[in-house]
């Protein structure tokens, strides 16, 4: 692949992410990840099974379903966090980034890993200040020239909408902020490294209403520049957000689908049951 | 009526106190544990305040400074003790240590003269004697290089002589096979490992139809002969060194500053000699035994007039008086002895071992008296706080490097499964092995094996070994309490494994494996079984900075260490009440170190903490 893909592969036909809503313009945007028929174990515990899913470009896909249902396993595997669990493995199957195998021997993780970023449940700011959580990303880089670390610091926090409350505060312990704002900072810290994908696991679960709407402002406005792919379990928030939605049930992708539909006329029996409430 | 009595007699019944089993059972308990915590606490009370308080009479005293700074910078001496009473000397004794005094002051007189003289010489000819000694240090190296060239060149023949030697014996035990058996007998024990070989007949005959082990033998000869030429050589270079190094000294004797030193501390040992005793210090003297038989004289008194008192109240009651006559007499006496022992104090005079040898000795010989030695009781530990100080150090820094790089790799990079889990349990059962297993260890791994000898590395070696349990496993425990969000946050961010532990994990897990390492200090700091046979002397007069060839001698250098003194000084040598003093100081100073490196760790520990606060 191109080592600057996000500016060549955006088509100039490409539609505004404001209007992808529409269900005609979705069906153009470019492919971007592509899971090809996903098996995964914990061990001797199958927890996907036959998973095949195409997640568009630049566009915010939302993955739901009831706890335990491979899910969050699913968005781990898409910057091969499951590395770290040392009982998991791969059955069967590919996930494509770019046509990419990303679990091909070849594949360096920890270039995947700058390419994916990824914003945890819990939020999880570094013991540190604000400045220096959205600078580690870089100095691990190996970049230390302190105007471009500035620049880059003020960009994520605007990006991130945190710009206008922690500006005089930049040097202070990022745990001394409320829990909005160090999900916020750690969304800052994974733009600023500029990834191509971003991967948020449930992040609204531990915030409040208020600071659940900032968040999702900001993944509205971030899809214009980066794919994002969201786990919830709230299924108010995958409307709101989400421009695709894909409904898993025991470990099985039961239906893929844009998110208007989805929610209005979905195919299947089980999905609508689940959101309309009836189990989950 | 009667149904609202009946109603308070209940409420009053309600909550009422009545005893059950389990309730006395639970007060029972419940004073076991509070009387156990109790005891733990006193008997621990105990010991520390007696160690205070009996070291403190060794470390401080009433007069300004107040800290015997003595004790805490001399080395161990022998304490000479002797009485000191010229008033009850004889005439021969009087006369003898006259004379020796006019025959000192005759002697200061004519070495003043003679220093003066030579240094004068000395000054003429510093030059001439600079380069002479430059030269000879010049020679000496040669030689010593000489001799290390010779050395490996033994050393090669050695292994040569051990391979040629090996084949020899193999031909000769393959000719034995061929050897009629009854003749076997006088060949068994072909030669033992001088490589003496009885040449009997039969020998002989083996010789003659066996070329391959005549030549096996002949090489052998040969190389013998070459070592033992070698060896020679070696010998006669390592006479020249003798010689050289005696040469240099003298020279080096001869140089005007060591002249002058010499001369200072010559005649400043006569004058000392000569000063000696002060009149003042006799006369004090007098003052103190005179003081002490007053207040003593005193006691005397009223407790005779006490008993007197008594005995005449009891007149009819025979057994009574009996009881109070020997109490009076045992009383009286054990007075009368306290008295005599304070006196004696006062008059005898102790002296470390050099000073009593330099100042003392020629006065005290003179008047034909005689001084009691007792060995460890003079001077001070100076040498032992050192050598605990460096083991403690090395030790620690031995074991924390080993020990966080293994926790690291056992909780960070080993995949969970059997081998980790054994490896786990080896660990924590190397925790329970007692610590002179330890020492043991030590002593066939490093002072035997590795043939560093007793030493200051071995020492440190064993200690780190013994302690590496404790700070693996707590290091390990830190770095499990370390949020596994902090190690996902930073590999998120596309940081290498090592990257992630080393800038997220280990900072925030260092302030608890510090705190486990107090512990470790404690230990190591006071395990004296560990270095008894790795790094310990009883007795080392050279600090470990002296006198050294080269600077990794300092490393391959037993040392002295507190814990190994104490137990010296308790169980190795006749007690007396001189020892008594030199075994509570050492505790003491011993204590305050232990506490000093704990609390050292500590404020570390807080400060680690303000930074990195999570």
């Amino acid at each position: 692949m191109s080592d600057k893909p996000k500016t060549e592969s955006v088509p100039p036909s490409a539609p505004a992410p404001q209007v992808t809503r529409d269900a005609g313009d979705l069906s153009a945007a470019k492919t971007l990840i592509e899971v090809k028929d996903f098996d995964f174990f914990y061990g001797q515990k199958q927890a996907l099974f036959d998973i095949n899913l195409e997640i568009p470009e630049k566009l915010v896909t939302a993955f739901i379903g009831p706890s335990g249902c491979g899910k969050s396993t699913l968005l781990r595997c898409l910057n091969r966090m499951n590395d770290l669990v040392d009982v998991a493995r791969i059955g069967r199957g590919s996930i494509n980034i770019h046509g990419v195998d990303i679990n091909s021997k070849d594949v360096d993780v920890i270039e995947l890993r700058k390419r994916v970023g990824m914003v945890f449940q819990k939020s999880n700011p570094f013991p540190k200040s604000i400045y220096e959580n959205i600078t580690y990303g870089l100095k691990i880089r190996g970049i230390h020239k302190k105007s471009y670390l500035d620049e880059v610091v003020e960009r994520s926090l605007r990006g991130a909408a945190l710009w206008d409350e922690v500006k005089d505060r930049l040097h202070d312990s990022a745990l001394g902020m409320s829990g909005g704002q160090q999900q916020r900072l750690c969304i800052a810290r994974a733009i600023a490294v500029e990834p191509e994908i971003i991967l948020m696991d449930e992040p609204c679960s531990a915030l409040d209403p208020i600071a659940t709407a900032q968040i999702e402002e900001l993944i509205d406005e971030l899809k214009t520049d980066y794919t994002i792919v969201i786990v919830t379990h709230n299924m108010q928030q995958a409307t709101r957000v989400s421009d695709k939605t894909a409904f898993f049930y025991l470990g099985k992708l039961i239906e893929f689908d844009e998110t208007a539909r989805l929610f209005s006329n979905p195919d299947n029996k089980q999905t609508e049951d689940y959101i309309t409430g009836r189990f989950g | 009526m009667s149904s609202t009595n009946e109603n308070t007699q209940m409420n009053s019944d309600l909550f009422k106190r009545t005893v059950t089993k389990a309730k006395v059972f639970q007060s029972i308990f419940f004073w076991a544990f509070r009387l156990a915590t109790y005891f733990i606490i006193l008997a621990a009370g105990f010991l520390f305040v007696k160690i205070t308080y009996e070291g403190s009479i060794t470390l401080f005293k009433t007069e300004a400074p107040f800290v015997n700074w003595k004790f805490l910078s001399e080395r161990p001496q022998t304490l000479y003790v002797f009485e000191w009473s010229p008033d009850s000397f004889s005439e021969e004794q009087k006369e003898a240590v006259a004379t020796l005094e006019a025959e000192t002051r005759e002697a200061m007189v004519e070495r003043k003269a003679f220093y003066e003289q030579a240094i004068k010489e000395a000054e003429a000819n510093e030059k001439t004697l600079r380069v002479e000694l430059r030269a000879q240090m010049k020679k000496s190296k040669a030689t010593r290089s000489k001799i290390a060239a010779l050395t490996g060149q033994d050393e090669r023949l050695q292994k040569d002589l051990e391979k040629a030697d090996k084949k020899y014996r193999k031909l000769w035990a393959s000719a034995l096979e061929e050897v009629p058996v009854e003749q076997r007998s006088q060949l068994i024990t072909p030669y033992k490992s001088d490589m003496e070989v009885p040449e009997t007949e039969t020998w002989k005959d083996v010789m003659a139809e066996d070329p391959e082990v005549k030549a096996a033998y002949d090489l052998v000869t040969d190389i013998k002969n070459q070592k033992l030429e070698t060896n020679a050589l070696i010998d006669a270079e390592k006479k020249r060194l003798d010689e050289l190094v005696a040469e240099r000294i003298r020279i080096t004797d001869a140089l005007p500053e060591n002249l002058k030193a010499q001369s200072e501390k010559e005649l400043g040992n006569l004058a000392a000699s000569l000063a000696w005793p002060d009149p003042s210090f006799l006369e004090n003297r007098a003052g103190k035994i005179a003081e002490i038989e007053s207040k003593y004289d005193e006691k005397i008194s009223d407790l005779t007039q006490k008993y007197d008192r008594k005995i005449e109240a009891a007149t009819d009651n025979q057994r009574m008086l009996n009881k109070l006559y020997t109490l009076k007499a045992d009383n009286l006496n054990r007075l009368e002895n306290e008295k005599q022992a304070k006196i004696l104090k006062v008059k005898t005079i102790e002296a470390g071992d050099r000073v009593y040898r330099d100042v003392y000795a020629p006065k005290v010989d003179a008047a034909g008296l005689s001084a009691k030695g007792y060995s460890y009781s003079g001077g001070g530990i100076f040498p032992a706080i050192a050598g605990t100080v460096l083991l403690t150090v090395g030790s620690m820094a031995i074991a924390l490097t080993l020990g966080i790089l293994s926790a690291v790799y056992l909780s960070e990079y080993a995949k969970p499964g059997t081998l980790l889990n054994t490896i786990r349990l080896s660990i924590l059962n190397l925790a329970g092995v007692p610590s002179i297993v330890f020492g043991l260890f030590g002593f066939g791994m490093f002072v035997i094996f590795f043939d560093w000898n007793v030493s200051l590395l071995g020492g440190c070696f064993t200690l780190a070994f013994m302690v590496l349990p404790v700070i693996i496993t707590a290091s390990e425990e830190s770095l499990r309490a370390i949020p596994q969000g902090f190690r996902e946050g930073s590999l998120a961010l596309g940081a290498t494994k090592w990257t992630s532990i080393r800038t997220n994990v280990l900072p925030y897990a260092l302030p608890g494996i510090l705190t486990s390492s107090v512990l470790g200090v404690a230990r190591v700091a006071g395990e004296t079984a560990p270095i008894m046979f790795t790094a310990a002397y009883a007795l080392r007069d050279n600090l470990p900075w002296e006198g050294l060839d080269k600077p990794t001698d300092f490393f391959f250098q037993g040392v002295m260490a507190l814990p190994y003194h104490i137990y010296v000084v308790s169980s190795k040598i006749p007690q007396n009440e001189y020892t008594k003093r030199m075994q509570y100081g050492t505790a003491f100073v011993f204590l305050m170190i232990v506490a000093g490196i704990a609390l050292t760790s500590i404020l570390l520990r807080i400060r680690m903490r303000k930074k990195y606060k999570w």
